[in-house]
């Protein structure tokens, strides 16, 4: 049995990245490989399913970069979402060089997961009464999260930007508007999923 | 609503294609309170469920080998490698050619544009016009007449190419090897200006040399000692020689018939010819070396003189000559030939006709019977024809007499031969050994009149 299968992703990426022995680096690459390969080729058969080889080379090439950047991977601080994020980066590139082919271009015009409001048929005006659902909910909020979480989600200023105006380190910034999220997430995920939420 | 679960639910939906309008505006109001990462995790953790579920997972076991990846992605690195450098030298091949031609228009525009010494001492307006030049250039058996109405590609000399410019100038160009003669002798260029003419040369290596009037310059095709340039030079000419941005500076080395200049950069006029050479440093540095004792002369400043003439004449009868020190003289004076106006005031009368007799070609003999003191005011213009300069001569008080188309200042040339000799004497002595000054003046005066009449 492999001993990396015990290790968290966040540990396989760490070790990766600090590990100079080439058999554990190419251990512990074939663990993510073996973690990861079906869930990436399985959200590239949903985008692309009509080409196996185009698939299996972007998958490749994810796992390429992942043997590239091995020495940064300790700063990865969210591996799945990174593999994600580099799995788009993948799929974006392949599809510029199949450019022309209209079928590629349909099929990641319609995938309205990543700009929900590109959907046909989206419905703004519930999406304002979520908005005003999720404002209800802030107003419950400590005064410095509810400011700083305002000030960042609705009015799109930077972490940056919120600490000079509120005279505050970055740091406090990210924290209150952290906390002010999963306050918020306590507040409204827990009420039980209507129809709107679930079908 | 906004539970991970639920959420989880819509993100499959949206990978399935199946996302509904509620599902997209809750999906969008959900990234006011998950972050992007949380919500990436999500989609991750619905892949793996879906991936787990089958029909999805067709990949039913591990496909990809590690063992690959790495090979591919050293593949990959090497490439990128190779490609990285060839950009790398593209781009120093670019960088260098821009600088290049960078270099290459700067020198050609401050050749253009900065005004040299001579430009500066003497204004455009006053110089006789380039669109004037003319002259006569040999090659080995061809004969290339340049006037003013040349124009363009004048012709071929082995690997050089004459080109007249559209200011009048003109230029050597070299052209590729492969033109070069390969064996055998190599004539050299030779220009030559006639009476009234002047012409500027452009030399492949950006030396300017500008001619006056019965002068010659000689352009070797060989090249000896090369980078460097060598030319010989007689009668007047300015020359400008332009410094070379090479690592190796070039020198340009001028022949003259009893001496040579060196420099590199350097602007100067040089007066040569089978007795003596002058000459006038207008800017840069120059170097003279000349067939005498301590024959070495530095010119470093504007207006700096040396003078190489005979002097004496010896007890055996040799010719001796003399080089002055390092002089201080008016520039302009150097350059004056060089204007379409020329005024002489006061000037010595020999120096006046020895210069005439270089601009018109008078076939003067000798300026010695002309009195030292006799001094002459005149302004000629450029175009001025050769009558004008008899008046002025005859106007100073000198009596001209012409024989086989050269003119004396001496009185008549007689033959003693033919004299006839006076009543008493013996003709089988020798007439100048019998007769003296006077006497000897006499006899030539009635056997003049003798065939006058």
């Amino acid at each position: 049995m492999d001993p990396y299968d015990t290790y968290t992703d966040k540990q396989l990426f760490e070790f990766l990245a600090e590990t100079r022995k080439q058999r554990d680096m190419e251990r512990l690459l074939k663990e993510i490989i073996r973690r990861y390969e079906k869930p990436l080729a399985t959200k590239l058969r949903l985008t692309i399913p009509y080409d196996e080889d185009l698939i299996g080379r972007i998958v490749n090439d994810v796992f390429i970069d992942v043997w590239r950047k091995r020495r940064k991977l300790a700063s990865v601080e969210s591996p799945r979402a990174w593999l994600l994020k580099v799995l788009s980066f993948k799929m974006s590139d392949a599809i510029q060089k199949m450019k022309g082919r209209e079928v590629y271009v349909d099929f990641t015009n319609s995938d309205y997961q990543e700009i929900p409001e590109n959907h046909p048929d989206f419905d703004e005006e519930r999406y304002e009464r979520m908005v005003q659902k999720i404002q209800g909910a802030i107003a419950n909020l400590p005064v410095k999260r509810r400011v700083a979480f305002t000030m960042r989600i609705f009015d799109e200023l930077s972490i940056a930007g919120i600490a000079r105006i509120r005279k505050l380190s970055e740091q406090t910034v990210k924290n209150h508007v952290g906390l002010a999220k999963q306050q918020l997430k306590k507040m409204l995920g827990s009420g039980k999923s209507r129809k709107e939420g679930c079908k | 609503m906004y539970n991970p679960t639920n959420i989880k639910k819509i993100i499959r939906r949206g990978l399935e294609r199946k996302l509904s309008a509620q599902d997209a505006a809750i999906l969008k109001s959900a990234r006011m309170i998950y972050e992007e990462n949380e919500l990436l995790e999500m989609e991750m953790d619905v892949l793996e469920e879906m991936a787990a579920e089958g029909p999805m997972g067709v990949l039913g076991q591990q496909n990809i080998d590690a063992r690959a990846i790495i090979r591919e992605e050293r593949k990959q690195y090497i490439r990128q490698l190779l490609t990285g450098g060839m950009r790398v030298c593209a781009g120093i091949a670019v960088v260098w050619l821009i600088a290049w031609a960078a270099w290459a228009v700067n020198d050609w525009w401050s050749e253009r544009t900065v005004p040299s010494a001579y430009e500066k001492l003497v204004v455009a307006g006053s110089r006789i016009p380039s669109s004037e030049f003319a002259c006569t250039v040999y090659w080995d058996n061809s004969i290339t007449a340049v006037g003013k109405e040349s124009s363009g590609r004048l012709g071929r000399f082995g690997d050089k190419e004459l080109h007249r410019r559209d200011n009048g100038e003109l230029e050597l160009v070299q052209l590729p090897s492969q033109f070069a003669i390969s064996a055998g002798h190599q004539p050299d260029i030779r220009v030559v200006t006639g009476a009234q003419q002047q012409c500027a040369v452009w030399l492949p290596d950006g030396s300017l040399i500008r001619l006056d009037a019965g002068s010659s310059l000689s352009f070797p095709m060989e090249k000896r000692g090369a980078p460097n340039t060598e030319i010989s030079v007689t009668g007047r000419a300015l020359i400008r020689v332009r410094e070379h941005a090479d690592q190796h500076p070039r020198t340009v080395l001028l022949h003259t018939p009893n001496g040579s200049l060196a420099t590199q950069e350097g602007e100067f006029t040089v007066l040569a010819s089978r007795t003596d050479t002058r000459v006038v440093l207008l800017d840069g540095r120059v170097e003279g070396q000349f067939p005498i004792d301590d024959g070495h002369r530095i010119l470093t400043n504007m207006g700096d003189q040396v003078t190489y003439d005979r002097c004496c004449t010896d007890a055996q009868g040799n010719i001796n000559m003399t080089l002055s020190e390092v002089t201080r003289t008016d520039p302009w004076q150097a350059v004056a030939w060089t204007t379409r106006e020329r005024n002489y005031r006061n000037v010595p009368l020999r120096a006046f006709v020895q210069e005439m007799n270089r601009t018109y070609n008078l076939g003067v003999k000798s300026v010695n019977c002309i009195p030292e003191e006799k001094t002459i005011t005149a302004s000629i213009h450029f175009k001025d024809p050769v009558d004008k300069i008899y008046g002025y001569i005859r106007k100073a008080g000198l009596i001209m007499y012409e024989s086989n188309g050269m003119i004396s200042f001496c009185g008549p040339e007689f033959d003693p031969g033919r004299i006839r000799y006076p009543v008493g004497i013996d003709d089988s002595l020798d007439l100048m050994d019998v007769l003296h000054g006077r006497d000897l003046l006499a006899a030539v005066l009635s056997n003049q009149d003798e065939k006058r009449h």
